[in-house]
């Protein structure tokens, strides 16, 4: 129980590590193939099929994402943007032991950002959902609830 | 006047200073925003009787209301009594406003319904002049609801010109004629002028460079194909990708056309963007994406999704172009040079249609938003009297 609690934890502190130190396709690698990259407008609870969302990703728009930032004509990222994620107030929801495979973890995300000497604070509540895909868990979809997610927001190059 | 407005514009160039120069943003306050027609919200918006939609006309607030049977009022979000504003929310559903801080009461015509203790006023209070601050001009076409700060002026319809046809056009593409907007915007903002936005959303030049990230050689040919134009279109700018085809109920680029009306407007495949002026360098950024109805789901899921990625504060497309805004404004400090080119195309200009045109990476329809811009910052100030 506590090793996976420390496992899926550390998962967590990987994810926001390896988008801190641009490296971009190892962050691919913690996403299962139909992964969901997600951050809402407006609101947290939005349907979106039915409002705009900030960010709303498949795996493959993901990859794009990454591709276009590795181009070296991702001109808002020249020079890339520098940041710190914080990972706080992590809650984990293990499976049920009737053997579901999936799992609920919560974060609050404090993300501090310097574009081209421009300094910005995000804070966030997170949602991932996990899937455990022999031999570690990998991340199904992550749900980034920005606290300024109704407000207009200067250019966000970075993944965030 | 200290300003000498008509030295700024000149056939081939602009001046830095109506990006950079405080005194000249008032000046657009007054004599653009708070006279011509600004783009206030889309009928689908504020789709029910009570629906409402807050939002700016140049520096005032305003409440834009459906009050019934697509009559729409739009009024100011003011209190008479003591000044705040008696609105809160973006959107909502209400047939009265009150003002928290005295509970002074109005329906959503206007109309002061409620004034608690009121004998404290003399005889001569008199509550049917003290309604919330009306728009007084307001009309719509093809469910885009514009209003006017000022009494009297050109009409809607002389204001739109040739681009009348053209949101006719935005619209026929869906099956019954009528477009919708999905729940929701996308908020941006930046710290640079507002003109730059306008000039950017009819922008063929930049495109194969500024998003060389992301558009393929393929969507670039459109950009790049001489068939294509660019038209000054009664003082709003166009770029006209017609050749190929009509506008795409996929949204994809190629076909269609971008338009800028000015001051305020900007549609382009799934968009419906709205450009709010906050001050000589800060600029916010609405923006609507359309769904069709009538048409598969999918298709308009795709719609979104497409908008959704390229656009809006992380889109691989906007990100960018937020980000050379940001350039732009920081190059233009510098009283070096003095002068912008917008000159491409210059020679070549030819008429169609009554309407001056260039080709596809000409700088016609920039020309035409300046042209516009100095008509209305040269006319005579408004003499007409607030409430």
């Amino acid at each position: 129980m506590i090793q996976d609690f420390r496992a899926i934890e550390g998962l967590l502190y990987l994810e926001a590590r390896l988008l801190d130190e641009g490296r971009l396709d190892e962050w691919l690698d913690l996403f299962t193939a139909d992964a969901v990259y997600w951050i809402p407008a407006g609101d947290y609870n939005i349907d979106p099929n039915e409002h705009v969302s900030i960010v709303y990703d498949t795996r493959r728009d993901m990859e794009r994402r990454v591709a276009r930032l590795k181009s070296g004509y991702a001109f808002a990222e020249d020079p890339p943007s520098r940041t710190h994620r914080m990972i706080s107030n992590v809650e984990i929801q293990l499976p049920t032991a009737d053997g579901g495979s999936t799992l609920t973890a919560l974060t609050v995300m404090a993300l501090f950002a310097l574009t081209k000497h421009k300094y910005a604070i995000h804070s966030a509540r997170c949602e991932f959902i996990l899937r455990y895909d022999e031999p570690t868990w990998k991340i199904e979809r992550k749900k980034v609830g920005l606290l300024r997610n109704d407000e207009p927001l200067e250019a966000m190059p970075y993944l965030i | 006047m200290s300003l000498d407005i008509s030295s700024l514009i000149r056939k081939d160039a602009v001046h830095r200073s109506i990006y950079t120069d405080p005194e000249i943003f008032d000046l657009e306050m007054e004599q653009i925003f708070h006279r011509t027609w600004v783009y206030l919200a889309h009928i689908s918006e504020i789709r029910e009787d009570g629906d409402y939609k807050t939002t700016f006309i140049g520096r005032h607030p305003v409440i834009v209301s459906h009050v019934a049977d697509g009559q729409i009022s739009v009024l100011i979000n003011r209190c008479r009594h003591r000044g705040a504003t008696v609105c809160q929310d973006e959107f909502g559903n209400s047939r009265v406003f009150r003002c928290v801080y005295h509970s002074w009461t109005y329906a959503n015509t206007g109309k002061l319904i409620g004034v608690p203790h009121p004998q404290a006023y003399g005889e001569d209070f008199s509550r049917s002049e003290l309604g919330l601050g009306r728009v007084p001009r307001v009309a719509m076409h093809r469910g885009f609801i514009f209003g006017s700060m000022a009494a009297h002026g050109p009409t809607l319809d002389e204001h739109l010109g040739g681009t009348k046809k053209l949101l006719d056009e935005f619209c026929e593409i869906s099956p019954s004629g009528e477009i919708e907007v999905f729940r929701g915007l996308q908020k941006c903002a930046y710290n640079g002028n507002w003109k730059l936005q306008l000039e950017n959303g009819v922008d063929p030049y930049h495109v194969e460079f500024l998003h060389r990230s992301t558009f393929t050689r393929e969507t670039l040919k459109i950009y790049n194909q001489s068939r294509g134009k660019v038209i000054d279109m009664d003082g709003h700018g166009v770029t006209d990708h017609r050749d190929i085809g009509p506008p795409r109920r996929d949204g994809l680029p190629n076909g269609g056309f971008n338009v800028v009306i000015f001051p305020n407007l900007i549609l382009l495949r799934t968009q419906i963007r709205t450009v709010r002026p906050i001050s000589v360098n800060r600029t916010e950024i609405y923006t609507n994406v359309v769904r069709l109805p009538g048409v598969e789901d999918q298709l308009n899921k795709f719609r979104l999704r497409t908008q959704e990625f390229e656009f809006g504060p992380c889109g691989v497309v906007f990100a960018d172009d937020l980000d050379v805004f940001e350039r732009a404004q920081r190059g233009l400090q510098s009283s070096a040079v003095e002068w912008l080119l917008v000159s491409r195309g210059l020679d070549r200009e030819r008429l169609e249609n009554g309407y001056l045109c260039g080709e596809m990476m000409d700088e016609t329809q920039h020309r035409a938003l300046y042209r516009k811009w100095k008509g209305l910052m040269m006319q005579q100030p408004s003499k007409e009297n607030a409430a």
